[in-house]
């Protein structure tokens, strides 16, 4: 068998994706720590359902132009298997965008519920299409004839990838910026290789997929060593980042302000994503300890900003109290003859 | 003008998901590069000579075969450029991995000249080339590339690296080891069906991603074991 040259792009590119998720799932630690197992439960089905449908459709390609002496139903398992495990796979990227952000299985559960009819209909379509050809068959050269219900299928597909669009966008206006999620190599890969199949004869779905779940990888990687998932502020490990811009000479701190609280922090969390200004960074230090540095001295500034916090957070006390705050604030300012590293240091209780 | 066939936009969509993949590993590693470690200094050197093989390379098949005028002397210019990033990147990522032994550390300062000769030899054998056209020429009656028959010469270094950076990782990663060898058989096979598409870069960019994977499994500022 000669691969036409139609096929050789979507081959290659169906090969590089299927190395790519291939060496994904068995070079990455993450499936393996635990750390956060519903979500590397989710990332890993992603990877094989994606890997699935590099293969698949890497075969189905491969046979185009191809005057194959099977019956329809056979010529047409490959092109199923690649369709279906893509509504699948972009089913489940929907499902691991919520919990990744929000961390609940809960409301996947409930939320979600309603989306899986779709894919229920259109798995059992796609079988009945095998004996039926409702929805695409494949002609006498082996080449894709697709009829409207498959474009509906199309559409659930393109429905389920930009649902996860929505939910990120409205977690970046309501609460900020995701620490270390870099939106440009996760979106880019999976736009410009969907426009490119949509526009022209070959497929390269897979593999923008594949790399958009290399990228998403090592988001989390990052995300994990510095962010705190609960509160969504940068953890304590984030201060020794801090401790090396400062030996970079690429930050300056003069004062900080500590919050305790005594209470549930989880009050806490909300107030400080309002009021703290969109530069300032939070650490949480510990369960009830939260940081923020600024490059300024000016107390009366800082009065301001702890003022309206306190504020705040004794407004919630009256309103919730049976989850009080219990907040205390502490301010420190740099003194003259000390560095800004071993202000860090003592601040955060870092020792050398 | 542009006489481009399927292997070509083949190669050339190759090429274009390598510099993709690349810049984003960049983006990603920012944060690795202000350690200021030595092997963080050498993947970045690495990063930004597989993104120049790429794009020297994608110009190359564009400009394959066409009318464009000087497109002899580009194309030669950048199958150079190619062939000299492609002889070096393999002895770099040796020494990245050598930085992270404990001999390695102590001999880099002393020898990095030494175990970089065979690049350098490399190199040199790729710039001589321009004048005697041994590995490879563009024929400037079509523009078209033509390989001679010494062309084989260009992967001895880089094979040579490559299995000893194969022995130091067998040791730290069996992993990423077969993630090496899975990548080099299927870019071999690859070559093999389908002669006129160039993956090289794409292959590379994709090793330098699981190298990362590989780095990022590795503590950070010790917080990872947590």
């Amino acid at each position: 068998m000669i691969l036409a040259n139609e096929s050789i792009v979507t081959v290659y590119a169906d090969t590089m994706a299927a190395i790519l998720l291939f060496g994904l799932i068995i070079v990455s630690n993450r499936f393996s720590t635990g750390k956060d197992k519903n979500a590397s439960k989710l990332y890993l089905y992603l990877c094989v359902m994606v890997l699935i449908n590099a293969v698949s459709n890497a075969i189905s390609y491969a046979f185009h132009h191809q005057v194959l002496n099977v019956p329809q139903f056979v010529k047409c398992i490959a092109p199923t298997i690649s369709e279906v495990s893509a509504l699948i796979a972009l089913f489940i990227w929907m499902l691991y965008v919520d919990y990744k952000i929000y961390g609940s299985w809960d409301r996947l559960k409930f939320k979600y519920r309603k989306y899986q009819i779709p894919l229920y209909i259109f798995e059992i379509l796609s079988v009945v299409n095998l004996f039926t050809g409702i929805m695409f068959t494949m002609d006498e050269n082996t080449m894709f004839v697709a009829k409207p219900l498959f474009y509906a299928m199309t559409f659930m597909q393109y429905f389920y990838g930009c649902v996860p669009v929505y939910t990120i966008i409205k977690y970046h206006m309501t609460r900020g910026r995701l620490h270390f999620f870099h939106i440009t190599p996760v979106a880019g890969p999976v736009i410009i290789s969907s426009l490119f199949t949509l526009f022209t004869p070959y497929s390269a779905r897979a593999f923008g997929f594949a790399i958009a779940l290399v990228f998403l990888h090592l988001s989390y990687v990052d995300a994990w060593r510095f962010d705190d998932f609960e509160s969504g502020f940068f953890n304590s490990h984030y201060i020794n980042y801090i401790l090396t811009e400062i030996g970079d000479k690429k930050r300056d701190y003069k004062s900080a302000i500590t919050f305790f609280t005594y209470g549930d922090p989880r009050g806490l969390f909300d107030i400080l994503k309002k009021e703290v200004p969109k530069d300032g960074e939070v650490i949480r230090m510990d369960e009830d300890r939260f940081l923020l540095f600024s490059p300024s001295s000016k107390g009366s500034m800082q009065k301001v900003l702890t003022d309206i916090i306190m504020d705040e957070a004794e407004e919630h006390d009256s309103l919730h109290p049976e989850h009080p705050i219990g907040l205390t604030i502490d301010y420190k300012v740099r003194k003259k003859k000390e560095t800004p590293e071993e202000f860090v240091r003592k601040v955060s209780g870092r020792a050398d | 003008m542009i006489n481009m066939d399927q292997l070509d936009l083949a190669t050339v969509i190759m090429d274009f998901a390598a510099v993709c993949i690349l810049t984003g590993v960049l983006i990603h590693t920012s944060i690795y590069r202000k350690r200021g470690h030595r092997e963080d200094k050498l993947f970045f050197y690495m990063e930004i000579l597989t993104m120049v093989m790429a794009i020297s390379d994608a110009v190359t098949y564009v400009l394959d075969e066409s009318s464009v005028p000087g497109a002899a002397i580009i194309s030669m210019g950048c199958n150079t450029v190619f062939h000299v990033c492609f002889e070096l990147i393999f002895g770099l990522y040796l020494l990245f991995f050598m930085c992270g032994t404990e001999k390695g550390k102590v001999d880099f300062d002393k020898r990095w000249v030494y175990y970089m000769a065979l690049s350098f030899a490399g190199v040199l054998m790729v710039l001589i080339n321009i004048f005697t056209g041994f590995l490879y020429i563009v024929d400037p009656a079509d523009n078209a590339y033509k390989g001679a028959t010494a062309y084989n010469m260009v992967y001895i270094a880089p094979a040579i690296y490559l299995l000893f950076s194969m022995m130091i990782i067998a040791k730290e990663d069996v992993r990423l080891l077969i993630i090496m060898l899975v990548l080099t058989v299927a870019r071999a096979l690859l070559t093999i069906m389908c002669r006129g598409v160039s993956a090289g870069a794409l292959v590379t960019s994709m090793l330098l991603v699981f190298t990362q994977i590989y780095v990022m499994n590795k503590p950070f500022y010790e917080e990872a074991d947590e």
